[in-house]
């Protein structure tokens, strides 16, 4: 039983770390991304058409 | 003393009535006014709606210069040109505006685009023997589509095809010199005259953008172009909000360009 106890232990301690790694990795890739955008905001606006009235 | 003629499409306001509309166009000063390419604005296709076209002209006293038809390849042009001939003529319009093509169109396309042009105004022309009314063919994106327009025009007659000139879709890429208006004055019965800021951005109010207004109205007035200054602008990119203001704006320029166009002493046609 207290093998149990500690193989399930173990595993929660890996999986929070494994969650805590990835939310540190979106967490960076949204900023990353978020600056992207700000500093391109202009540039990458759908392309207008000619008014072909 | 007679007015200055000048004329707007109702292209700028699609969203309210012709109800509405003719009577503020009259009140900027405008005498004249031309349809957008929209005819459900209108319905002017529909017989029993041309009464009610003629009373609101009538009432706002105003002229009606053109009425912008359908694309000369489309299915169907034919026939709606045919009723559009006829709907000009019941009001005293004198000239219908037509794209021959889409707005661009790839170069292998030409010849087989230029035969359907010049089969369907073969069949327009005694249409247009019968109302007296002409066609006019308008410039699009510089390149194929707009040297279809002038390739058809070498091949069809005067007395029933002509120029439409517009200013915007002329210098897309520009500024540049108005050649187009030299090879192609001497047929132009129609002008869509607005302003150019940049790529995209055009159609606004002569003044507006980077268009040398009086380089090109010296083109015009050696050109065979007898109507009003006829303007085809829109509110999307002009600095004009308000519609009262824009609509004043855009006669006052229009009277401006009036001389530059028939002279000091033209006194209205």
């Amino acid at each position: 039983m207290w093998r149990g106890v500690t193989g399930t232990a173990r595993m929660c301690c890996l999986e929070s770390l494994t969650y805590s790694a990835c939310t540190r990795t979106i967490w960076s890739w949204r900023s990353t991304i978020r600056e992207f955008v700000t500093l391109n905001v202009g540039r990458f606006k759908m392309p207008a058409k000619e008014v072909s009235s | 003393m007679n007015r200055k003629q000048t004329s707007i499409s109702t292209c700028f306001s699609y969203e309210r009535s012709l109800e509405d509309l003719f009577p503020l166009i009259s009140s900027a000063g405008f005498t004249h006014v031309s349809l957008g390419a929209k005819e459900p604005h209108s319905s002017y296709l529909s017989v029993s709606r041309r009464g009610d076209l003629l009373q609101l002209l009538h009432d706002a006293n105003l002229r009606m210069d053109s009425i912008h038809g359908i694309r000369l390849d489309l299915p169907g042009a034919l026939s709606s040109l045919t009723a559009t001939a006829e709907a000009a003529a019941f009001l005293d319009v004198p000239v219908i505006v037509v794209h021959a093509s889409s707005f661009d169109f790839d170069p292998s396309e030409f010849d087989e685009r230029l035969e359907v042009v010049l089969n369907t105004c073969e069949a327009l022309a005694p249409v247009a023997e019968d109302t007296g009314v002409r066609f006019a063919l308008e410039n699009v994106l510089p390149g194929p589509a707009t040297e279809l327009v002038r390739s058809a025009l070498e091949r069809l007659p005067s007395e029933h095809f002509g120029f439409c000139y517009d200013s915007s879709h002329d210098q897309i890429g520009g500024p540049k010199p108005f050649t187009l208006l030299d090879v192609l004055g001497t047929r132009l019965l129609a002008l869509h005259l607005s302003d150019r800021i940049r790529d995209h951005v055009d159609h606004v109010v002569p003044g507006e953008g980077f268009i040398d207004w009086e380089k090109l109205c010296e083109e015009i007035r050696h050109s065979a172009y007898a109507g009003p200054v006829s303007l085809e602008v829109l509110m999307n990119f002009s600095g004009f909000k308000d519609q009262v203001e824009f609509l004043r704006q855009a006669c006052r320029q229009a009277e401006r360009l009036y001389p530059l166009v028939f002279g000091e002493n033209a006194a209205g046609l």
